[in-house]
């Protein structure tokens, strides 16, 4: 089975649950290819969680949701020490977090402690419990959804937690036509659960590889820094995206030519995949406006960033 | 024909041009000639070639690297030239430019290749110029000039639409495209031509009406200012008044090969005529008699008088002088000329050495004059009596009835002398000291000027020194005579020459001995009122030799001046040449020694020569590669793209022309796939042909894929068939919407 035919798989069995949102499951594919976790951030009720949840069940690899509440503990989702009286000694019980695919359910409900209990494990696939440093299972991926800042009773994430995310989707209203198709379906299933896995954990992880070795012409990359030094130069934004954003975007690319059935990246992965990839790591400026609109906002002057840079002929 | 083509060819021709006038001017070897008439056949196939041809002549086509290893092989096969086969500087050269004409031929990729063809066509014409001066050169240069005009006016009709066609610099590396543009009619080319040719006609007119700066028609000053005289060809004490201080320059004298600072201050004679006859009043010459000088080659002139004696040229001062317009036939020059070089029909001398010229001048002139000064000899100074020949006392000892009280004083004066020599030296002092040098003498008519100079005003000026010094030596019997002239003082620091005025006519005395000549001698004590240098005078003099230079180089420059000069820099080039070549042979025999010594020592005297020379040879070749690398490196770091990627490029920019014609302009910020989906919506029926061209460039550019000819050629096809369909349907209806972009040759 070649690279391209099982994406393809995987996307038509995710857009069996989700109606009429062919890019968001592309994008949501690309982040897992290229070894990124997911953000999604939209109103309640648009398919957050179908989403994550529909992605993890299309691979036939270990699955755990952890519902982020205000009273959660990172020990409730890294894992604990426990006395073993038979043995007289700790013995680590490994959290949910010991997953392949792990859905972060309203990662905002939760206090910033908590949030940032999850650094170590996004950016080093590994988790750190009193002393002992113990390596989670490849693929990892962390899909977190969250409503949008301004709702009430959240904490909103640290920068660091958030330029950890290597892609910030919004789902959006379906269409009415796609909708009708939704509430067509049989009410009592909930369609996540009818799907069957195609991709096992080998599968992604070749992928991932392919990924990787996909290339990235000079120009390109010349073109990729181009957009990223002007987000640290416009004086829009009081925080520019980081290196570890341009690294994001390159991988994101990479993977998304993969995607598409190439073997070297284009200018247009690169243009397209920059809104979802960079718009949560660089803040707007005071001057903005508040942060009601801000997701909005930063999404449009990222454009405006890109339509005034020229692509390489 | 297309524009680009036309370029192309017009390139071509001019470099043609160029290289046939060169080879009438100059035999050059028969490889060379093949190896260029190969370059010049391989590039005009090339013009035709985007897609048919090209397949042949692609396999033809050397890498870059190549060429590189071929330059510096010609270079190096240039000073081996130099120095070995023709060692000549100007075969050499040419051969290398020839060389270097077949490298650009062979490579006219880029704009600035086709600048380098002009460059070397330009110097080509230019060597061949400098290399004949015959007729068949004319139409040469004359067709040069017509299809340089040509060439030019492409050139920048084809760099103004690839600026139009290109509204976006700055990311985006864009390599200049020679494809799909529009084409040249027939009307086009005559009216080329006709510019040309009127232009050059222009030129031709200018080129006979305008006077030459040298010359000068209008110029008002020729003689008039310079004619209240200080030097007259007569001297006639009768007529005694204030003699006017004329500062108006006469000449300037330059000693090239007199230096150091001890010469600068001394007066310099320079002189004019020289008279044997007193009447009591004026002198004149009894001998008119002057005859022609032969005159040899290089406008050299040479004389010989019976007076003097030839000196070792070693000896021999040279002058370069600068005369003004004068209204004088005399020609001036230190004593004794022996050979004089310029640019004169004829010249004359008499028996007495002086010079002359055929009319007066009235331009500037330049002149130089060898001379060879005389001295007392050693064995004249102490002998009390020597043997004249009859000539000089005939001429030499005449003395007008003078009164018996100058006669009286004359004895009185040599009285004590022992020989010849120190009775003249007593007259020479007495006038010195006894005498009061002033200018203002009173105006009267004196019908005894001598004896009233000498015996009751005992005041006068040079004149009266003079004669009076020559009628006091003949009553002793010692032939001399007077000479008129000027007295160099005024030394230019500035320029490094004297400055010679009117008011520095002076006279003075030449007195004879059978042995040594004639010698000069000046009885007039120096002018009580030479002031020292003010700043002003030393400014006066920085700004005349200002002048002077401008005079030299600009007003006065010359064909014969540029001959000169390219003379020097051959016979620089040739002294150079003959200098490297001679430190290297000193230094390879030094080094044949260290390596000798070294072998002896260090390698055993039986390890055969030719190993140290072959491990010399392998250090050299791994040097040379080494460099070679380090060049290769820096050449790929350079060229961003395969030449492949530029091929796609290039193709991609011409169907963007196409577009843009259309009306379609792509903004610098879409994407090639973004753009298509415009040309999708906007040009409907262009859509298949694009889509695939730009499929085809992202798999290449982007992709790095090999591109294959038949997909090129494919898509070239596409090419030329889009920009049909741009023109068919651009000229039916005009593009509605997006910025309209006009064509500007259709």
């Amino acid at each position: 089975m070649n690279s391209s035919h099982s994406i393809k798989l995987l996307q038509d069995n995710i857009a069996q649950v989700i109606k009429g949102k062919p890019r968001t499951i592309e994008l949501a594919v690309v982040c897992l290819l290229a070894r990124g976790h997911l953000l999604i951030e939209d109103v309640p009720g648009v398919g957050k969680t179908t989403l994550a949840h529909s992605l993890a069940r299309s691979l036939d690899c270990s699955f755990k949701r952890i519902q982020f509440t205000s009273d959660l503990l990172p020990s409730d989702i890294v894992g604990i020490s426990v006395f073993n009286r038979q043995k007289q000694a700790f013995e680590f019980m490994p959290g949910p977090l010991f997953a392949n695919i792990v859905l972060a359910d309203e990662i905002n409900r939760t206090t910033p402690k908590t949030q940032s209990s999850l650094l170590e494990a996004m950016s080093e696939a590994q988790i750190s419990v009193d002393n002992q440093t113990y390596p989670l299972q490849q693929p990892f991926m962390v899909i977190a959804t969250q409503n949008p800042a301004e709702y009430h009773g959240t904490f909103p994430l640290p920068e660091s937690q958030l330029d950890r995310f290597l892609m910030r989707l919004c789902i959006g209203y379906p269409t009415p036509e796609e909708e009708k198709k939704v509430l067509d379906r049989p009410q009592s299933l909930h369609p996540a659960n009818e799907i069957e896995p195609v991709l096992n954990a080998q599968h992604i992880l070749d992928l991932q590889a392919q990924a990787d070795k996909v290339r990235m012409e000079d120009s390109l990359m010349d073109y990729l820094l181009a957009i990223v030094l002007t987000t640290r130069q416009n004086p829009l934004f009081s925080l520019g995206v980081s290196t570890r954003g341009a690294l994001a975007l390159c991988k994101a690319a990479k993977a998304l030519a993969l995607a598409r059935d190439r073997t070297y990246c284009l200018p247009e992965d690169i243009k397209e995949l920059a809104p979802a990839v960079l718009s949560h790591r660089v803040m707007l400026s005071r001057a903005q406006g508040t942060r009601t609109k801000s997701v909005e906002h930063t999404e449009r002057v990222i454009h405006d960033i890109l339509e005034s840079i020229p692509v390489p002929v | 024909m297309p524009l680009d083509h036309a370029f192309r060819l017009s390139s071509i021709l001019l470099a043609g041009t160029g290289f046939a006038s060169l080879t009438l001017a100059i035999a050059l070897p028969w490889w060379l000639l093949i190896v260029a008439a190969g370059a010049f056949s391989m590039a005009l196939l090339r013009i035709q070639s985007t897609s048919a041809v090209s397949g042949a002549i692609g396999h033809l086509r050397f890498s870059a690297l190549t060429w590189n290893v071929f330059l510096v092989l010609a270079f190096a096969g240039f000073w081996l030239d130099l120095f070995l086969i023709s060692q000549e500087i100007l075969p050499a050269g040419i051969h290398f430019l020839v060389l270097l004409l077949v490298n650009k031929l062979s490579n006219l990729d880029q704009r600035r290749d086709f600048l380098h063809l002009y460059a070397i066509s330009l110097i080509a014409l230019l060597a061949s110029a400098a290399l004949t001066t015959q007729i068949w050169y004319a139409p040469f240069f004359f067709a040069y000039l017509v299809i340089g005009v040509w060439t030019l006016l492409l050139y920048h009709l084809l760099q103004e639409q690839e600026e139009l066609a290109e509204p976006q610099q700055g990311l985006a590396h864009t390599t200049p495209s020679l494809l799909l543009l529009p084409s040249l009619t027939a009307r086009f080319f005559w009216t080329t031509n006709a510019v040309a040719t009127s232009a050059f006609a222009l030129t031709l007119l200018f080129f006979f009406l305008i006077p030459r700066v040298g010359v000068g028609f209008f110029q008002n000053n020729h003689g008039d200012n310079l004619r209240t005289t200080g030097f007259s060809e007569h001297v006639d004490l009768g007529v005694m008044g204030p003699v006017k201080q004329d500062p108006s320059i006469v000449m300037r004298v330059e000693l090239p090969e007199r230096t150091g600072h001890d010469s600068k201050w001394e007066p310099l004679y320079l002189r004019g005529v020289a008279y044997n006859r007193y009447d009591g009043k004026s002198w004149t010459n009894s001998l008119p008699h002057r005859r022609m000088l032969t005159e040899l080659p290089e406008d050299t002139f040479t004389l010989r008088t019976s007076g003097t004696k030839p000196a070792p040229p070693a000896r021999q001062l040279r002058q370069e002088i600068l005369l003004e317009p004068l209204d004088t036939t005399v020609l001036f020059g230190t004593p004794f000329p022996t050979s004089v070089k310029g640019h004169f029909l004829s010249l004359q001398s008499d028996l007495m050495g002086s010079l002359y010229l055929p009319f007066p001048l009235h331009t500037r002139t330049q002149y130089t004059v060898y001379s060879s000064p005389t001295t007392l000899h050693t064995t004249e100074k102490k002998s009390a009596a020597l043997l004249y020949p009859d000539f000089i006392l005939q001429q030499y000892l005449q003395v007008p009835a003078v009164n018996e009280q100058v006669l009286e004083l004359a004895r009185q004066i040599t009285q004590p002398a022992t020989s010849i020599a120190h009775a003249v030296a007593l007259i020479h002092t007495h006038l010195l000291t006894h005498y009061r040098y002033n200018l203002d003498v009173p105006s009267l008519q004196s019908p005894h000027p001598l004896e009233d100079f000498l015996l009751t005003r005992k005041t006068g000026y040079c004149e009266h020194y003079a004669t009076a010094m020559v009628v006091m030596l003949r009553t002793a019997g010692i032939p001399a005579r007077l000479v008129t002239g000027f007295l160099a003082t005024e030394w230019n620091e500035f320029g490094g020459y004297y400055t010679v005025r009117q008011r520095d006519a002076h006279a003075w005395v030449e007195v004879y001995f059978p042995q040594s000549g004639w010698i000069t001698m000046d009885p007039t004590p120096p002018s009580p009122d030479a002031a020292g240098a003010t700043w002003w005078q030393s400014a006066t003099r920085a700004m005349d030799s200002l002048r002077l230079k401008w005079d030299r180089l600009f007003v006065h420059y010359s064909a014969h001046d540029q001959f000169t000069v390219v003379q020097g820099i051959r016979e620089g080039g040739e002294a150079v040449r003959a200098g490297f070549a001679e430190t290297l042979s000193a230094l390879s025999a030094q080094a044949a020694a260290i390596v000798g010594r070294m072998g002896s020592s260090v390698i055993p005297s039986d390890v055969p020569h030719y190993a140290i020379t072959l491990l010399l040879a392998i250090a050299a070749v791994y040097g040379a590669s080494a460099i070679l690398r380090r060049l290769r490196n820096r050449r790929t770091q350079h060229s961003p793209f395969s030449t492949q990627q530029q091929t796609v490029i290039t193709l991609y920019t011409s169907l963007l022309q196409c577009c843009a014609q259309r009306g379609i302009t792509k903004p610098a910020s879409a994407t090639p796939m973004e753009f298509l989906e415009q040309i999708r919506t906007r040009w409907e029926e262009a859509w298949p042909l694009a889509d695939s061209v730009t499929r085809l460039y992202t798999h290449v550019r982007f992709g790095e894929a090999a591109l294959t000819e038949e997909a090129l050629a494919t898509a070239e096809a596409q090419v030329r068939t889009l920009r049909l369909l741009g023109h068919s349907t651009a000229d039916s209806q005009p593009p509605s919407r997006g910025p309209v972009m006009p064509s500007r040759l259709r």
